[in-house]
Order: structure tokens, then C-alpha cells, then sequence
């Protein structure tokens, strides 16, 4: 027995040693390693899974890489295509240098022998980012939908669970959403055959029919009041037109939308005659941390049937809210007047610490996941107060790119984002992280870790949608959520 | 009778060439339909992925046999080679002596079924692998002769035949139980048997716990159609019905007839004929029909379309489309495309309809237009469609070719990527490849490149409603693009707005015609005849021949009160008739 363990145990070091390559004779150059994902100089938190990468060039035979930290210790690995960090050391050395910076030191085998390039670092915030992340996965497509889902990633591993996928009944699932990412409350929505809202209080799911006699349609993006008793939806009536040569393929507009609060003790979506006006869009709400204040966008409603769609500029607009009577100000302050910058204001998301704002920008629209030139802004909350005149001082240096900077989301901590880009290959949405430090200074965003990233991204061909912190396991029973689906029996809101 | 291997052979064989020939020479637009709404890749992700799911074994193995269905005669065999499998394992299941021919005739009973299943166009091939392999984990544990232990592992076997071939566990249980009651009708028996058939009936629950897919589509088979909501109601008679066939075998094998292959022949003889008769009944040459038009679209084969609607006119949307590219293809669309029957612009370009059949025909229309957006759009909505969430390699094919185009490197290098997992695709693929990032290539190749001079060159909305003006603007940013002006001035014909085929006749001049293509003719004389009075001097373009044929129509018209019958019989073929008549 001890004999065949000695078998084993040499077996497995031989296998190992034969598996890793010493890096020799290897050329020094003078650049950084152009590596994919681009992780130099990055800032991570502590916790993340390791962010394990190849080189950018797919000649490549080998990567090598050497991690260091400030007192020596180092982080070795090695792979055909991927670094392969070893889960567990990796995290090891993170957790040992919270603030400090990790120096990355990387040799690439070619037909020529090994390269090695200028060490690069990676910066580890203190900050803290939430357990995970939920978003929904579907190809890029127009109007017809395939296989999708509401899936949970675990940030800490490349674990990823799926929450419910449209095998489990004829549909597609849509808008989710979380109180300030807080797992136990949630709203989805399911489309077609089956459509319904599910709505999960305190742990308690049911199916919910939210058409009412005083909305014109189906309730669609959400937002969570943070003191958990109101949800603010938007209405929308949707359609789509297709662009005949730009590289914007697909152009999302609403003909009509409108605003309406959900009042889950009464069940009662409640009509606010300010925030459903026939001649103005109102969309995309979101309340300030102290849940005070409701933001939206709105823009002028064009003529039915106009494909004047360039002439869509949503503003961003706010309103007083009170949370005892769930009633709303009397008037509508105009925070960005974004039409006048021949711009759209979109998914205006305040930080959960109160101390941020921030959006995505296009040119017209509201659907800018389709729009190249989208960019994300964040305004510090005191510059709220007055009408915004300068808005490209606002727009963040660092996270932008060229194409789609869009859909996002603050961590609970307030100190980290996550949102949606384009920036790989202009079509499939990739989710990236940066961190937002107390100056709300954004740092270089990482795509979010895989395994065998290249090999991951390359063979995936669904895009990654509404991306949201949770602070723990959604833990969502999806064959209960199947059964009420499925079911023709649905709770009917009360219309106010 | 002595002679029985060699007849029980010879049937097969001859139940097997019968099989082939009829998918390859009757069927085979039927083959390449359903291989191209799969992407079968030698990839780790793709086979884990199609394993995960309950009869993913015989899932994965569809598939592959599948992927070979792009060449007909190839697919053809397969096919016959599997139903030939599963009649040999039944008559293996059902034999109770070394020449039982009862069995050997009834046993051709489920690849009968299989071959009626199969010419359903959303029949899937993991149906009749399933079938297989159900038939060869009943003999299998047949084989073992020890009760107790042939009992335990009856047990054993049946999740793990849940998991190879799905939920044709419950009639392959059944076969179990059948197979034991048969040799001891005990109450232990009994007794087990029951427990059997808890197994069977409660693994599919157990396997809900684990993965995303409706409780009744893992009771039903999630892979045997393309359809997840819809039955494979011949799948499961042809597997349903061998427990039947195992009782009905018991029974006959005590008759012993005097003349044994006098019996056989004429048994083997009837079921043919009845299976002939099914078969014939459950295949759709109209489906078959549309197919066809579909592959000689996608392959570019526009003579054996314009063939193929000489010798029997197309009735249907698909065919309409693809027999009105083949004229454009060919310059005849505006001179001859009244020469077949028309249904308006929906047989020319028609609006995007949410299925996976029609938006493909539609999409090379677009591609050869050189709307290449729109076509990216239509072939994209097509895959996207396609009911069980599978992708196809033509989809990726023109996808890939679509971004190069556009110059969306990145995007087409996915696709390319995806298709080099692929059999017959890689080759095409690694080719291609070489075109990513280089505009000059591109610019340079005899397709991409000439395509991606006529795009439109500024930007526009495209609802669908504002074909005319896409049309023109694809004309204004390629005078040359002869197929933009054929589909301009035919979709002016078939909205019967004739005063704008003869304004935008204009745009002819760049393009070479020797004369005013005979329809363009017909519908500027009938535009002439709505504004003028008979003296006025006629347009110069029109020919004698066309006047001619006008008046001759008009009195003919006149002659009948206007009823279209007689006036169709003789100028059916003229815009005139189209134009008051449909």
C-alpha cells in the first residue's frame, strides 16, 4: 500500500514537472505584454477569482507568469493558453495584500523561444465587492429570442449557476431586479406565452399579472425603493426598426411609457398623473440612497408611426417622493437637460452611499446597449442639486472606451461597478469591473475572470445583460418559479 | 424453413435499399433541411454541453449522424443503416427460436414507424438512436441469465438509460417487465416489476432537481423534435409499440405453419405494402418542394430553379422568392417574372415573419441586393427561431460572412471559430480566416468585396415599410447594381404602382439593357393608358408587339365583361393580367 502511494505521489510530481516548462533563454523586451484579458494595472478587490489570462497574440505557444507581492511572495503559473493560477494561492496572496500592489512578470514561448516583457501591476483595494453577480445571458439578436437566462456568477470562483433558463417554459425572462442587491427581494419579468412578473418578498415568490385598467401595458424596468416597501416601474411600449448600414445594428424606442409605484403591502400599482403624461416618455427610475428622491429620464414622445428616432433625447429628470404616504412632489426638476446637448440621458444609478450618480449617455435613444458611442458619467450628488451645464467634465476617463460603455450597477459598498461594454468585438456585451475610490476616481476596469478566458469568450456567443451585485446566493427556487409560470394563475395589481 | 437466415437477410437488405433510395431520390431536400438547423462541433463545451441533458448520448449521436446529411446519398445510408439496426435488435428482442419468422416480419413494424417519423421535417435522428440504444440495453440485460442479478441490474439500468436515450425509459421498462413476466409470472415478479416501474416513472423527477428543463419535456423527451412543446407521436409508437410486438411474438411462435417461407414472404410482403402506404402518407412533397427551392437558393443554383418553376410553377412563398432571385440573378426578372404565378411583394421580399424556414430564402434576396444588414438580420432572427435553441452552420456560415463585409472583424473570427470545430465547414472556415482584418482582401474578393461596394452608403431606418426607398438608395450608391433596379421596378409592378415604374425606368440607364425589359413595357403602356387619351403619341420604348398584346387584351377584357377566366387563360402570363386580376 505505502509502496503504491509512493507510486502515485511520483507519478503525480512527474506529471506536474513534465506539464511546466522553465522559462529559458528568453529574450527581454522592452514593452509590457499585450495580454488578453488586458489586466495590467488594474485594481481588484480581495476575494476576486484569479484573473487568469493568455497572451492577446493567438501565436502564442506558451504563457508564463510570475506573481510577486511586496514581501517576495510569489505566484507561478503556466499554460498552453491560460495562466492557470491555482485557485486557492491565489487567493491566498491577495488576501495578504489588501492596498498594496502585485507585480506581474510574464514570458511567452513562441516559434522563436520564450519572450519575457516588462513586469506589469495590480493594484488590491481594500473595498471590498459583493458575493457575486446575477445577469441575464442571451445572443445579441433583433426580436426573436433562443435559449437565455438569469444566471448567478460567485466572484470569488468561476462558479456560475443558472437561476432559471427559458428551457424551463415557452418564454423569455427579462428585467430582474434586487433591493440594493440584496438577494431575499426580487422582481423578473417573463415575456410571451407565459408572461408574468415574479415577485419574490422576503423570500415568498408569486406570479403577477401587473396589466391594470390605469397602465397602459405590462410593467418593464424596475427599481426597488430601499426601504423595500415600493417598487417604481416603468411602462413601455416598445417597438424596434433596424439600421440598413451602420455598424448600430438595431434601434429600441418606445412609442409611449410611463411610470407607475408598486406597493407590495397593498398590492396596489399606484398612477401618478405627473409621471404618465401622454406627450413625455418616462423611463428608467431609480431612487437616491435615501430613497427621497425619484430619478428618471423623459423625453418629448414623437408622432406615431415617425422614424425620426435621432430626435429622441431622454433628460434627466427628478421628483420629490415620500415614503410614509408613497406620494410624489409637485413639480419635476430637470437635472440634465441632455436634448439641448443634442444627447439622451439612460439608466440613471445612484450610489447606495449617496454620494454618485451615474448614467449612460448616447446620441438619441433609449437603448444605448446598441449604441457605439454610449459612455457611461458619473456626477458627484451635491452637483445634482443645480441644472448641469457642463456634462463632459462628468464623463469617466478611465472605464471608457470607443464602442458601448452601458448597462450598470453600484455594489453595496458603493465602491465598486460593474457594467455592461462592447469593447471586444463591438457586439457581444462582456461584463468589466472597476473601482470607484472615496475622490470617485474610476480605476482601469477588468473583465470579469474566467478559467480559460480566451477559450471561455471565444466560444461564447451570448451577451451578458443587466448585470447586478448580490451580497449572498440568490438561492432561487427555480422549480417553484417554473410551476408558477407555467400556471395560468396570476395575482392581479390593483390599479390606483 | 432452411433457408431463413439468408431470407431474414435478404429482407433487411432489401428494407434498407428501400429506405436509402427513397431519402436520397425522393427526399433528400428533407436531408439537407435538417442539417442545417444544427452545428455539430468537435468542441468539449459543445458535446459536455448536449450531454448534460437527459438522452444526451443518443442526443450527440443524432446529431453527428446528422451532420452527414448535407450530402443526401450519405444521410440516406445512415438513415437506412440505423432503421436497419433497429430491426435487426427487434427481431433480436422478439425471436423465441433461431428462424422464428414471425418475429423477423414484425420486427420491420418500428423501423416502419422510425421511417414515417422521419419524414417529418422536425423529427430529430436522436429518436431512432434512442430506439437503438433502448433496444440494446433490453437484450443486453436479457442476455444475463442469473434472475437475481439480472433483476437487480433491470434496475440499475433504467436511469442510466434515462440518461443515454431519455424518456424512452418508460417503454423500454415495459420491455423489462414483459421480458421477465414472460419467463416467470411470479408475484416477486410482479412485485419487482412494480418497482421498475416507480423507477422509470420517478427518475425524470429526480433529474428536475438537477436541470433546467420542464418537468414534461424530461417526461417526454426533450431531443427527439425540433418542436420542445410538441410530441413525437411516430417516435413513440414506433418504440411504444415493441412491448406489443414482444406479447403478439409469444403468441404467434406457438402456430407453426406448414409453408414457413410462403408465410414470411407474404407477411414481410403485406407489411411492406402497409408501410409503403404510411410512408407515402406521412411524407410532403410540398414540404419537399420548399426545400428544394430553399438549397438551390442557399447553393446559388439559379438555372435548376428556373427548371424546376418551367416545369411546375411554384405555389408557395419560399419558392416565390427564391425562383424571383434566380430571374434577378439570371436579368429576367422585370421581362419575365409575370411568366409564373406572383403574390405580391410578399413573394418578392416579404416582411420578417418570426420562424426559422422562411427568413433564410428571404435573407440571400437581401444578401444579393447587397443589403447586407438586412440579410444579417433575417439570418440571424432565422437561427435565433430555431425551436430547440440548436445553431446552424449555414447561420454561422453567412453570419461570418456578413461582418466581414461590414468589416466587423471580430465578430466574423467568432463565427469562422466555431465553424472550424465543424466536419465539412472547417476547411471553408480555415480559408476564410485569412480574410480577417485585411480590407484589401476583402475589397478584392470576387463576393465580399463586390458587396460591400453596393451597401447603401448613408444610414437608414428599415421598418419594412420603406422597401421602394431602400431600393433607390441602394441604386444611388451603385448605379450598376442591376438586381436592385430588377427589384426595384418588379416590387413597383407588384404594388401595381405603375406610374413609378416608369419613373424609376430612369435609373436603367447605367445598366445595359438593349431594350425595355417586356413587363417594365407592359406596365409603362398600362401607366400611359391611365393618363392619356388614344391620340396622344405613345412612349417611345414600348414595342409594337406590346402595343399589340395591350389592345388585344383590352377587347379581350371588354369581350368578357371582365372576367378574368378567359382573359388569364390567354394573358396569364402579362403584368396586365396580374394587374387586374390578383
Amino acid at each position: 500500500m505505502r509502496a503504491l502511494s509512493i507510486y502515485i505521489l511520483s507519478l503525480g510530481v512527474l506529471l506536474i514537472t513534465a506539464c511546466s516548462e522553465a522559462v529559458s533563454n528568453a529574450k527581454q523586451e522592452a514593452s509590457l505584454p499585450e495580454i488578453f484579458p488586458d489586466y495590467t494595472g488594474v485594481t481588484i478587490p480581495v476575494g476576486i477569482a484569479p484573473l487568469n489570462f493568455c497572451m492577446d497574440d493567438r501565436s502564442a505557444l506558451m504563457v508564463d507568469a510570475v506573481v510577486t507581492d511586496g514581501k517576495g511572495r510569489e505566484l507561478h503559473g503556466q499554460g498552453e493558453e491560460t495562466t492557470g493560477f491555482d485557485i486557492d494561492q491565489w487567493h491566498d496572496l491577495i488576501a495578504n495584500n489588501p492596498g498594496d500592489s502585485l507585480s506581474v512578470l510574464v514570458s511567452a514561448k513562441y516559434e522563436d523561444g520564450w519572450h519575457t516583457y516588462q513586469p506589469f501591476t495590480i493594484y488590491v483595494s481594500r473595498d471590498a465587492m459583493d458575493y457575486g453577480v446575477v445577469y441575464r445571458k442571451l445572443e445579441p439578436g433583433y426580436e426573436v429570442y433562443s435559449k437565455m437566462g438569469i444566471y448567478e456568477r460567485e466572484l470569488s470562483t468561476f462558479e456560475e449557476t443558472p437561476l432559471i433558463e427559458n428551457t424551463q417554459f415557452s418564454g423569455c425572462v427579462n428585467c430582474h431586479s434586487f433591493n440594493k442587491c440584496a438577494p431575499t427581494d426580487m422582481s423578473l419579468h417573463i415575456r410571451g406565452k407565459h408572461g408574468t412578473t415574479l415577485l419574490r418578498l422576503d423570500g415568498e415568490m408569486k406570479a403577477y399579472n401587473t396589466k391594470t385598467d390605469n397602465t397602459m401595458g405590462l410593467c418593464v424596468y424596475p427599481y426597488w425603493h430601499p426601504g423595500g416597501r415600493y417598487i417604481m416601474y416603468s411602462v413601455n411600449t416598445t417597438q424596434q426598426v433596424f439600421h440598413v448600414r451602420d455598424s448600430n445594428r438595431i434601434e429600441v424606442y418606445d412609442q409611449a411609457s410611463d411610470l407607475a409605484l408598486y406597493d407590495t403591502e397593498k398590492n396596489e400599482l399606484i398612477n401618478t398623473p405627473l409621471l404618465a403624461r401622454k406627450s413625455v416618455m418616462e423611463t428608467f427610475p431609480s431612487f437616491s440612497a435615501d430613497g427621497k428622491t425619484l430619478y428618471f429620464v423623459q423625453a418629448t414622445a414623437i408622432p406615431e408611426g415617425s422614424k425620426e428616432l435621432r430626435n429622441i433625447h431622454y433628460n434627466l429628470c427628478s421628483i420629490a417622493f415620500d415614503s410614509e404616504t408613497g406620494s410624489f412632489g409637485e413639480k419635476i426638476d430637470t437635472i440634465l437637460m441632455a436634448e439641448s446637448l443634442n444627447k439622451t440621458v439612460t439608466m440613471p444609478r445612484p450610489s447606495y452611499d449617496g454620494r454618485f450618480m451615474m448614467f449612460t449617455m448616447a446620441d438619441y435613444g433609449q437603448f444605448p446597449i446598441w449604441h457605439h458611442e454610449a459612455d457611461l458619467y458619473m456626477v458627484p450628488t451635491s452637483d445634482l442639486k443645480q441644472p448641469i451645464t457642463d456634462v463632459e467634465k462628468y464623463r469617466m476617463p478611465v472605464v471608457n472606451t470607443d464602442d458601448t460603455e452601458s448597462f450598470h450597477n453600484w455594489s453595496t459598498n458603493s465602491r465598486w461597478i460593474v457594467f455592461s461594454s462592447r469593447r471586444d468585438n463591438g457586439l457581444f456585451t462582456r461584463l468589466y469591473f472597476s473601482h470607484i475610490d472615496e475622490g470617485g476616481k474610476d480605476s482601469k476596469p477588468f473583465l470579469m475572470p474566467q478559467a480559460n478566458p480566451r477559450r471561455y469568450y471565444d466560444e461564447l456567443f451570448m451577451s451578458y445583460n443587466v448585470p447586478d451585485f448580490v451580497t449572498a446566493p440568490v438561492d432561487f427556487d427555480d422549480i417553484k418559479a417554473e410551476k408558477l409560470i407555467n400556471s395560468t394563475e396570476r395575482v392581479q395589481m390593483k390599479g390606483r | 424453413m432452411r433457408q431463413g437466415r439468408w431470407v431474414f437477410l435478404l429482407s433487411s437488405i432489401i428494407f434498407g435499399v428501400a429506405v436509402m433510395l427513397f431519402f436520397a431520390l425522393a427526399y433528400p431536400h428533407h436531408l439537407h433541411f435538417q442539417e442545417q438547423y444544427q452545428l455539430f462541433q468537435f468542441n468539449q463545451n459543445y458535446i459536455l454541453g448536449v450531454l448534460s441533458l437527459p438522452g444526451g448520448v443518443a442526443d450527440l449521436a443524432g446529431r453527428f449522424l446528422t451532420q452527414f446529411f448535407l450530402y443526401a446519398w450519405v444521410g440516406a445510408t445512415l438513415i437506412a443503416l440505423v432503421l436497419v439496426g433497429i430491426q435487426y435488435l427487434t427481431y433480436r428482442l422478439l425471436s423465441q427460436s433461431h428462424d422464428d419468422i414471425f418475429a423477423n416480419a414484425l420486427s420491420f413494424i418500428p423501423s416502419i414507424l422510425c421511417c414515417c417519423f422521419l419524414c417529418d421535417e422536425n423529427a430529430l435522428m436522436s429518436a431512432p438512436v434512442a430506439l437503438l440504444i433502448v433496444l440494446g440495453g433490453v437484450l443486453s440485460i436479457r442476455c444475463i441469465r442469473a434472475e437475481e442479478i439480472r433483476q437487480i441490474l433491470a434496475i440499475i439500468s433504467i436511469p442510466i438509460i434515462y440518461m443515454l436515450a431519455g424518456a424512452f425509459v418508460i417503454p423500454y421498462t415495459l420491455m423489462l417487465i414483459i421480458g421477465e413476466i414472460q419467463k416467470e409470472s411470479s408475484l416477486r415478479v410482479i412485485l419487482i416489476s412494480c418497482g421498475m416501474l416507480l423507477v422509470a416513472s420517478l427518475v425524470p423527477v429526480i433529474w428536475h432537481q438537477f436541470v433546467h428543463c420542464s418537468l414534461v419535456k424530461l417526461y417526454v423527451g426533450p431531443h427527439y423534435y425540433r418542436i420542445p412543446d410538441d410530441f413525437a407521436i411516430w417516435a413513440w409508437v414506433a418504440v411504444g409499440i415493441n412491448p406489443v410486438l414482444m406479447l403478439l411474438s409469444k403468441v404467434l411462435s406457438r402456430w407453426n405453419p406448414r409453408n414457413a417461407f410462403v408465410v414470411f414472404v407474404s407477411s414481410w410482403g403485406v407489411l411492406m405494402l402497409l408501410g409503403g402506404m404510411m410512408v407515402s402518407k406521412q411524407q410532403s412533397q410540398a414540404q419537399e418542394n420548399i426545400m428544394a427551392y430553399d438549397f438551390m437558393a442557399r447553393n446559388a443554383l439559379w438555372n435548376r430553379i428556373l427548371q424546376k418553376a418551367q416545369a411546375q410553377a411554384p405555389r408557395n412563398q419560399v419558392a416565390a422568392v427564391a425562383l424571383n432571385l434566380a430571374l434577378a440573378e439570371r436579368d429576367m426578372l422585370t421581362s419575365s417574372m409575370f411568366e409564373f404565378p406572383q403574390n405580391g411583394i410578399a413573394g418578392l421580399l416579404p416582411n420578417f415573419t418570426s420562424d426559422y424556414i422562411s427568413p433564410l430564402v428571404t435573407s440571400e434576396a437581401f444578401y444579393r441586393l447587397g443589403m447586407v444588414n438586412t440579410a444579417q438580420r433575417f439570418v440571424f432572427e432565422a437561427q435565433e427561431a430555431i425551436p430547440d435553441f440548436q445553431k446552424s452552420a449555414r447561420c454561422y456560415k453567412r453570419l461570418a460572412e456578413t461582418n466581414l463585409i461590414n468589416g466587423a472583424y471580430e465578430v466574423a473570427r467568432k463565427y469562422l471559430q466555431a465553424l472550424q470545430y465543424t466536419l465539412f465547414y472547417r476547411e471553408w472556415a480555415t480559408e476564410t480566416m485569412t480574410l480577417i482584418g485585411d480590407d484589401k482582401a476583402v475589397e478584392a474578393h470576387p463576393e465580399y468585396g463586390s458587396l460591400r461596394k453596393m451597401r447603401i452608403d448613408q444610414e437608414h431606418f428599415f421598418g419594412g415599410n420603406e422597401l421602394h426607398q431602400i431600393l433607390v438608395w441602394l441604386l444611388e450608391a451603385n448605379p450598376k447594381n442591376k438586381i436592385a433596379f430588377e427589384y426595384l421596378e418588379a416590387s413597383c409592378m407588384l404594388v401595381k404602382d405603375v406610374e413609378k415604374v416608369s419613373r424609376y425606368y430612369s435609373y436603367s440607364e447605367a445598366l445595359g439593357y438593349k431594350e425595355v425589359p417586356s413587363a417594365i413595357q407592359q406596365a409603362m403602356l398600362l401607366h400611359w393608358s391611365q393618363n392619356h387619351s388614344v391620340s396622344d403619341p405613345l412612349p417611345s420604348n414600348v414595342q409594337a408587339n406590346i402595343l399589340q398584346g395591350f389592345k388585344n387584351f383590352y377587347s379581350t377584357m371588354q369581350a368578357h365583361n371582365g372576367n378574368p377566366a378567359p382573359v388569364k387563360k390567354l394573358y396569364g402570363n402579362t403584368y396586365w393580367s396580374y394587374y387586374y386580376f390578383n
